[in-house]
C-alpha cells in the first residue's frame, strides 16, 4: 500500500491470480512445528495454493536466479523471480530503491469466502542479492524489511559474504545449486517461520531463560572458563560460548571479558559490519582475524558483545540443524554476520546430557572397548536438552573445544546446574500448545503476582505482554495462557505487537541498518481496526504511568531496579529519545505499548479493560518486571 | 584380550550429499537407521571402538556434510586422518563421480598411510529393484582396484556390510607399534603412487 517509489506500472508480473476458495489456511498440522515439508517444494508459481500463501519470502540474485523461496520449489519459480527482478531493476534504473509495491490481486474472490487482502511486495536489496517478501498479512513494509534483513543475516551466517562476491563476479553463478542445496535451506525456512512466532526476530532480541542470577553467573563463569582457560581465550581465537535450550538462551559468555561491558548502558547500536552496501572488494579470509578485529568494529555495546541478530541466527542454525541434536559432537562453520561477515567462525556444538536422560555422564570418548554396536541410544533425541555452543575463529579449535566442553559440562554438572536448567525448561514447557510458539519465559497465572496483574483468566485483565530491553538485546514474554490458546488469536496478537512496535518512535536502535526509512510510518497498514491514540499529553492518566515508571528526563533515566552492572546511564541520548505511548482498543484486546528510556513494554489486556485500569496494570507489571529483571534477563 | 594395544584412528567420511554417510555412521556407532536422515551441517564427530584380532581400534569419526559449500572446509576434517571412507549412492552416477573426485583430492594430499575405502551405499535398493542400480559393482570394484582402494557395497538400512567395512578398515590400518607390524599400509601407498596418473580416466 505504501507504494512509495515502487512502480506499480510493472504489473506485467502475471501473478494477479484470483485464487479460488481462498479462505483455506494451510492445513493444520500437529504438533505445530516447522518441518521441511512445509516448504512445499512441489508447488510452482502457477500453483493456486502457492499463490494463496499469505507470507512469501524470496531470495533472488539480481540476475533473477532464485536462491531460496519460502514456499514452492525454487526451480519452478523462474517466471516469478524473473518478473520480480525485472521490477527491481526497472526501479533501480531510475536511481530509486524499490521499497514496496501495493500488490495486485483481488480482495474478494469468486467463491464468496471472506475477502482477502491483496499481496504486497516489499523488497530489500543487499548487493547482488534481492530479498523480497510478498505478503497478504498486513505487515508493514518496515516490519517486513526488518525481517528480510534478518533473513539476509541468516543467509550470510550460512555462506558468508563470499556468496555476494561470487554473484557479483558472475551473475550466472549457481548459488542455489552450489551453496544452498541439501537441506540447509531449511534453516531459512525455520527462520521465516520463526519470524511469525518469535517477536525477538523483529525486535532484534532473544529470549533468555529465566534463571536465578547466581545460577546464571555460574553458567557464564563456566563458559568463560572453558573459553579462556581451555580454548586459549580471545588470543587463540575463542569467541563466545552459548548455553541454549530449545526455546531460550540460558547464558552467553564472551571470551573477551570486556566485551559487552557497556551493554547495560544505553548506547546506541553500532553500525554492523556487513550491512554496508556490497563492497565486493574485501577478500575472503578463511578464518576471521584474531580478537583484534572486535575492537575495531565497536561491537561491545550488546550483552556479551554479541549482536542480537548474531545470537538469533546462531541459535536458529543450531536448533534447526537436526544433525546437531542427533550427534554427540559437531563442528560446523558458521558466520556471525555482525562480527565478521566475510569469514567463517567455527562452532563446536554438543547437547549436554542431563541426568534424567542418562546418568552416564562423563564424556563419550572415554568409554573403552566393549561398547557394542548398538549401545547408548538416547531417548533425548526429540526434545529438551541443553546445548553448548563454543565458537572460535580457529578452524583447528575442535580438540580444544571438546576439552572445554568436558570441563564446562563437568562444572555445570557438579553444581547441579544442568539439571536445574533442564528442570526450568520442563517447568516452562507450555501445557496446551506444543511446537513453535513464542518462547515464553514465565506464566502469567503462576509466576506473576496478583499485584502485578497475574492470576487466572478471570482474575486479571492481563492477557499477555512483551517486555524488551534493547540494550541487552533480550526480551521476556509469558507463555500463552487462556483465553489466548488459538493459533489464530496468538498470531493476530503477535502481528499487533509487531505493528505497534514498528510504529513507535524510539531512540533505539538509532540506526536501523535494515531500513533507511525514517521510523515514523504513521499507521502503517490499514489493519488497525481500533482507535490508536498518542496519549502522552500531560494530564492524561499516562502521566501517572510515567511517574510509576520513574522515567525522568534527567540523566539517570530508568534507574529503577538494579541488576545491571553497567553503572552510568549515558545521558547523551536523552534529548534524542522520544518516548511514546500507544493505546489501542480492538475486539480482541486492549493494547498498551510504551517505549521508555531503556525498555519497551507491550501489554495486551482484556478488551473490556478501561483505560485507567489498563494503565494501572501496566504500571504495576512494569514495576514488577523491573524488580525481577535480574532473574528474567541475562544481565551478569 | 585386555592386553590388546588400543590405537586411535581418525576416520573421515566423504561423499556427495545424500549418499548416506551419516546413515552409515549412525548404523555403525549406534545401530540405528532413519528413513529420513537430516542433512549434516558442518561435520559430526563420533567415536566407536572395535576390536580386531591384534588391536583395539578407537575410531574418531568425522562425518562430514556433503554439500558443496562445505567443500573448501573438507581439508580441516581429513587432515591427519588415518582412514577415509568415500561413500556414493549406487543409484546415482553423479555421486560416484563425486566419489572419484574425492579420491583424487585425497591422493593429492599425499598421505601415504591413508587407508581409503569406497562404499557403494544403498545396496538394499538394488536387491529389491535391480533396475534402480545405476553404478555397477564391477565398475566400482575396478576403479577401486585401480586406485588401491578397498571397496564394499553397503546398506545402512539393512546394516549389510556396514560393520565389515569398519572392521576391515581397522584391520588395514597401519600398526604403528613395533609389536604389531603390519605391511598393509606400505602396500597401499606403493599402489597409490603408481596409480595416480590413471585416475584421470573419467
Amino acid at each position: 500500500m505504501t507504494g512509495r517509489d515502487g512502480s506499480a506500472g510493472a504489473d506485467g508480473a502475471s501473478t494477479s491470480n484470483d485464487g479460488a476458495s481462498a479462505s483455506s489456511s494451510p492445513p493444520r498440522k500437529h504438533p505445530w512445528r516447522w518441518h521441511p515439508s512445509r516448504a512445499r517444494h512441489h508447488e510452482s508459481d502457477s500453483h493456486p495454493t502457492w499463490l494463496r500463501r499469505r507470507r512469501h519470502m524470496f531470495i533472488v540474485s539480481d540476475a533473477g536466479k532464485p536462491l531460496w523461496s519460502r514456499y514452492g520449489g525454487e526451480d519452478s519459480l523462474a517466471g516469478f523471480t524473473a518478473a520480480l527482478s525485472a521490477i527491481v531493476a526497472f526501479v533501480g534504473d531510475d536511481g530509486d530503491a524499490l521499497r514496496s509495491v501495493g500488490w495486485l490481486g483481488s480482495t474478494a474472490d469468486a467463491s464468496g469466502a471472506r475477502p482477502r487482502r491483496p499481496h504486497e511486495l516489499t523488497v530489500l536489496r543487499r548487493g547482488p542479492i534481492v530479498l523480497a517478501a510478498m505478503t497478504s498479512t498486513g505487515e508493514s513494509p518496515a516490519a517486513l524489511r526488518r525481517q528480510l534483513h534478518l533473513l539476509h543475516a541468516q543467509l550470510i551466517a550460512l555462506l558468508t559474504r563470499a556468496v555476494e562476491r561470487a554473484l557479483t563476479r558472475s551473475s550466472k553463478f549457481d548459488a542455489r545449486g552450489r551453496l544452498l542445496g541439501g537441506g540447509t535451506d531449511a534453516l531459512l525456512g525455520t527462520l521465516a517461520h520463526r519470524m511469525t512466532w518469535d517477536p525477538g526476530c523483529w525486535m532484534r532480541a532473544w529470549a533468555p531463560l529465566p534463571l536465578p542470577p547466581q545460577w546464571r553467573e555460574k553458567c557464564v563463569r563456566a563458559l568463560r572458563d572453558g573459553l579462556v582457560r581451555v580454548m586459549g581465550g580471545a588470543g587463540a581465537g575463542a569467541l563466545v560460548g552459548v548455553l541454549l535450550t530449545d526455546r531460550h538462551v540460558a547464558a552467553i559468555a564472551n571470551a573477551d571479558p570486556r566485551a559487552g561491558r557497556s551493554a547495560t548502558v544505553t548506547a546506541s547500536s553500532t553500525p554492523s559490519s556487513y550491512s554496508s552496501p556490497a563492497g565486493g572488494d574485501r577478500r575472503a579470509i578463511g578464518t576471521a582475524g584474531g580478537g583484534g578485529a572486535r575492537a575495531s568494529r565497536g561491537r561491545a555495546s550488546y550483552y556479551a558483545g554479541m549482536d542480537p541478530d548474531d545470537v538469533i541466527t546462531l541459535c536458529n542454525t543450531v536448533r534447526s540443524g537436526a544433525s546437531f541434536r542427533s550427534n554427540e559432537e559437531s563442528f560446523a562453520p558458521v558466520c556471525l554476520p555482525n562480527y565478521d561477515a566475510d569469514g567463517f567462525a567455527f562452532a563446536y556444538v554438543a547437547y549436554l546430557r542431563t541426568s534424567d536422560g542418562e546418568v552416564g555422564g562423563s564424556s563419550p570418548e572415554d568409554e573403552p572397548g566393549g561398547r557394542g554396536i548398538d549401545s547408548r541410544d538416547e531417548s533425548s533425541n526429540e526434545e529438551g536438552g541443553v546445548c553448548l555452543v563454543l565458537v572460535s575463529t580457529s578452524r583447528d579449535s575442535f580438540p580444544a573445544a571438546a576439552e572445554a566442553r568436558a570441563r564446562v559440562e563437568e562444572t555445570l554438572r557438579r553444581e547441579g546446574l544442568l539439571d536445574r536448567i533442564a528442570a526450568r525448561v520442563r517447568s516452562r514447557s507450555p501445557s496446551f500448545d506444543v511446537g513453535d510458539s513464542i518462547p515464553g519465559s514465565i506464566a502469567i497465572p503462576r509466576d506473576v503476582p496478583a499485584a502485578a496483574g497475574g492470576g487466572g483468566v478471570a482474575g486479571t485483565p492481563l492477557l499477555h505482554f512483551v517486555y524488551l530491553r534493547p540494550p541487552l538485546g533480550q526480551y521476556v514474554a509469558p507463555d500463552w495462557s487462556p483465553p489466548l490458546h488459538g493459533r489464530r488469536e496468538q498470531k493476530r496478537l503477535l502481528r499487533t505487537y509487531q505493528r505497534v512496535f514498528h510504529s513507535m518512535n524510539r531512540w533505539w536502535p538509532s540506526r536501523r541498518e535494515w531500513d533507511d526509512d525514517p521510523f515514523v510510518s504513521k499507521n502503517t497498514s490499514g489493519e488497525s481496526r481500533g482507535k490508536s491514540g498518542d496519549a502522552a499529553e500531560a494530564g492524561s492518566p499516562l502521566a501517572a504511568f510515567f511517574g510509576g515508571l520513574r522515567i525522568s528526563s534527567g540523566g539517570g533515566g530508568g534507574g529503577g531496579a538494579g541488576g545491571e552492572d553497567g553503572g552510568s546511564v549515558a545521558g547523551a541520548d536523552d534529548d534524542v529519545r522520544d518516548r511514546r505511548v500507544h493505546y489501542e482498543v480492538c475486539d480482541d484486546h486492549v493494547l498498551l505499548g510504551c517505549v521508555g528510556s531503556d525498555f519497551e513494554l507491550y501489554v495486551a489486556l482484556d478488551p473490556l479493560t478501561r483505560r485507567s485500569a489498563a494503565v494501572a496494570v501496566c504500571n504495576r507489571l512494569c514495576a514488577w518486571l523491573r524488580a525481577e529483571e535480574a532473574g528474567l534477563f541475562a544481565v551478569c | 584380550m585386555s592386553t590388546l594395544p588400543v590405537m586411535q584412528a581418525k576416520l573421515v567420511l566423504l561423499g556427495d550429499m545424500g549418499a548416506g554417510k551419516s546413515s552409515l555412521v549412525l548404523r555403525f556407532v549406534k545401530g540405528q537407521f532413519f528413513e529420513y536422515q537430516e542433512s549434516t551441517i558442518g561435520a559430526a564427530f563420533l567415536t566407536q571402538t572395535v576390536s580386531v584380532s591384534d588391536a583395539t581400534v578407537k575410531f574418531e569419526i568425522w562425518d562430514t556434510a556433503g554439500q558443496e559449500r562445505y567443500h573448501s572446509l573438507a581439508p580441516m576434517y581429513y587432515r591427519g586422518a588415518a582412514a577415509a571412507i568415500i561413500v556414493y549412492d549406487i543409484q546415482s552416477p553423479s555421486s560416484f563421480e563425486r566419489a572419484k573426485s574425492w579420491v583424487r583430492e585425497l591422493q593429492r594430499q599425499g598421505n601415504a598411510n591413508l587407508v581409503m575405502a569406497l562404499a557403494g551405499n544403498k545396496a538394499d535398493i538394488a536387491e529389491k529393484e535391480p533396475e534402480k542400480r545405476k553404478v555397477d559393482a564391477d565398475e566400482a570394484q575396478a576403479y577401486a582396484d585401480e586406485n588401491g582402494l578397498f571397496f564394499m557395497e553397503t546398506s545402512a538400512r539393512t546394516a549389510a556390510n556396514v560393520n565389515d567395512l569398519f572392521y576391515e578398515i581397522a584391520r588395514k590400518l597401519p600398526r604403528a607399534e613395533p609389536p604389531t607390524p603390519a605391511a598393509a599400509g606400505v602396500t597401499l601407498s606403493a599402489q597409490r603412487q603408481s596409480q595416480r596418473p590413471k585416475s584421470q580416466c573419467c
